[in-house]
C-alpha cells in the first residue's frame, strides 16, 4: 500500500511528473512547431517552457537571499537541454521546499524583488501554482497544432495512477 | 528604484515583454522571522487564494455582454460563461464523490454572471468547509472509489479541485484578453500574498 504522501510532498510529486509528462510529449515536436506563434501567454511552446524552468530559479534565489535573475537567452534551446535545466532546477526547488517545511520556516518572510513581503510557503505554492497555469497554456498550443493524444496532466489523474496503477 | 514585476510588463496586445534587462539588484533580501498569529496552513493558503482569485475573475467578467459572454473561442470550453459554469459544477460534483454536500445551487438553473457568482460563493463554502475537516480529523488520506471504480484520496480530489480552478482561470484570463477588455487583472497567488500580508500588518 502506498504510504502516505504529505502534502508539499504530494504537490511536488505532481508538479513533476506533470512537467515531465508534458515535456516528454513536445520531445517530438519541430522547431517550427515549437516556436509557431499563437495568441495566448509567451506565444511559443518553446519560450513557455524556457518561462516556466527560468522562473523556478528565480524564485529559489530570492528566498535563498541572491538577488533576481535575469532571464536566460535560451533561444533554440532543445528540449532535451530543457528537460536537464529542469530536473537541476526542481531537484532544488524540491529540497528546498522540504527544507523550509521540515525546519518550520514555511511562514517567514522575505522581500522580494518588488521591495514586497513575501512568505516561503506563499512562494512554494506560487512556483508551482504557476507552472501548472503554463502546463495549461502548453496544452493549448499543442491541441491547436492539431497533434493528437495531447496528456492530461492534473492531479486526479497523477493520484489516480499512484494509487491503482 | 522600483521595477515593475515581469508579469505586469505588457505590450499593446496584451502579451508580457522580454524581462528588463537592467536589473535593479535590492541590497539585500531580508528574513523576518515569523510573528505570532500569522501562521497559515497550506490548505487555508490554497482555499483563500482559490477564492480570491476566482472573485477577481468574475468581478473583472462583470461588465461584459452577453454576447461577449458566450462568446466562442478554441480553448476549453470555449466561452466565458461555460468555463465559469463548469468550474462550480466541478466543485461540487467532486464534492458528492468526496462524501460531502455539494454548496450552491445544482447546475443547469440560473446562468447569469451574477447567478453564478453566488453559486461558486456556496460550493466553494462547502468545499473549504470540508477539506477543513478533512484536514483537522485526519482523514486527508482517506480514500473512495470513483466513478471508474479506482482508488482515490480525499487529499488527491481536494487538491485536484484546485489545481483544476487553476487551470480553468488561466483559461478565463486567455479568453478575458482575446476580448479585448481592458485591466485584464494579474491573480497570481504571489499578489494575494502581498495583499494578505499587508492587511495582517495593517490590522496590528
Amino acid at each position: 500500500m502506498r504510504k502516505a504522501l504529505e502534502t508539499y510532498d504530494r504537490l511536488l510529486d505532481f508538479d513533476e511528473w506533470a512537467t515531465h509528462d508534458l515535456l516528454t510529449f513536445c520531445a517530438p515536436l519541430t522547431d517550427e512547431q515549437l516556436d509557431q506563434r499563437f495568441d495566448i501567454g509567451h506565444q511559443t511552446i518553446r519560450d513557455t517552457w524556457i518561462h516556466l524552468v527560468w522562473n523556478i530559479d528565480f524564485w529559489i534565489s530570492l528566498m535563498t537571499g541572491g538577488a533576481p535573475l535575469e532571464e536566460p537567452d535560451w533561444r533554440g534551446i532543445s528540449i532535451a537541454d530543457l528537460m536537464t535545466r529542469y530536473n537541476e532546477s526542481f531537484a532544488s526547488f524540491a529540497a528546498l521546499t522540504r527544507k523550509l517545511r521540515d525546519e518550520h520556516w514555511l511562514d517567514d518572510v522575505f522581500i522580494d524583488h518588488w521591495q514586497v513581503k513575501k512568505s516561503m510557503g506563499g512562494t512554494i505554492l506560487q512556483v508551482i501554482i504557476h507552472a501548472s497555469e503554463h502546463r495549461m497554456e502548453i496544452t493549448h498550443m499543442l491541441i491547436r497544432l492539431g497533434l493528437e493524444n495531447v496528456p492530461e496532466v492534473d492531479l486526479g489523474a497523477r493520484d489516480y495512477e499512484l494509487l491503482n496503477c | 528604484m522600483q521595477i515593475e514585476p515581469h508579469h505586469h510588463i505588457r505590450n499593446a496586445d496584451g502579451f508580457p515583454t522580454p524581462y528588463p534587462r537592467t536589473i535593479y539588484h535590492s541590497p539585500s533580501t531580508l528574513y523576518s522571522p515569523r510573528k505570532e498569529g500569522e501562521s497559515m496552513d497550506v490548505y487555508d493558503r490554497l482555499l483563500q487564494y482559490d477564492e480570491w482569485a476566482t472573485h477577481e475573475l468574475f468581478a473583472a467578467s462583470s461588465d461584459l455582454l452577453d454576447e461577449q459572454l458566450d462568446r466562442e473561442f478554441d480553448i476549453g470550453h470555449r466561452t466565458v460563461r461555460a468555463t465559469f459554469d463548469h468550474l462550480i459544477t466541478v466543485i461540487q460534483g467532486w464534492m458528492i464523490e468526496m462524501g460531502g454536500q455539494p454548496g450552491g445551487s445544482p447546475p443547469g438553473g440560473d446562468s447569469s454572471l451574477a447567478a453564478l457568482r453566488v453559486r461558486f460563493d456556496g460550493a466553494h463554502e462547502a468545499f473549504s468547509v470540508y477539506v477543513r475537516s478533512l484536514r483537522d480529523t485526519d482523514r486527508l488520506e482517506d480514500r473512495f472509489a470513483d466513478d471508474y471504480g479506482g482508488s482515490i484520496t480525499q487529499i488527491g480530489a481536494a487538491l485536484h479541485v484546485l489545481l483544476h480552478n487553476v487551470e480553468h482561470r488561466s483559461e478565463i484570463l486567455h479568453l478575458l484578453q482575446r476580448l479585448k477588455i481592458p485591466d485584464v487583472p494579474e491573480i497570481d497567488l504571489a499578489l494575494w500574498e502581498i495583499q494578505r500580508i499587508e492587511a495582517t500588518e495593517t490590522t496590528r
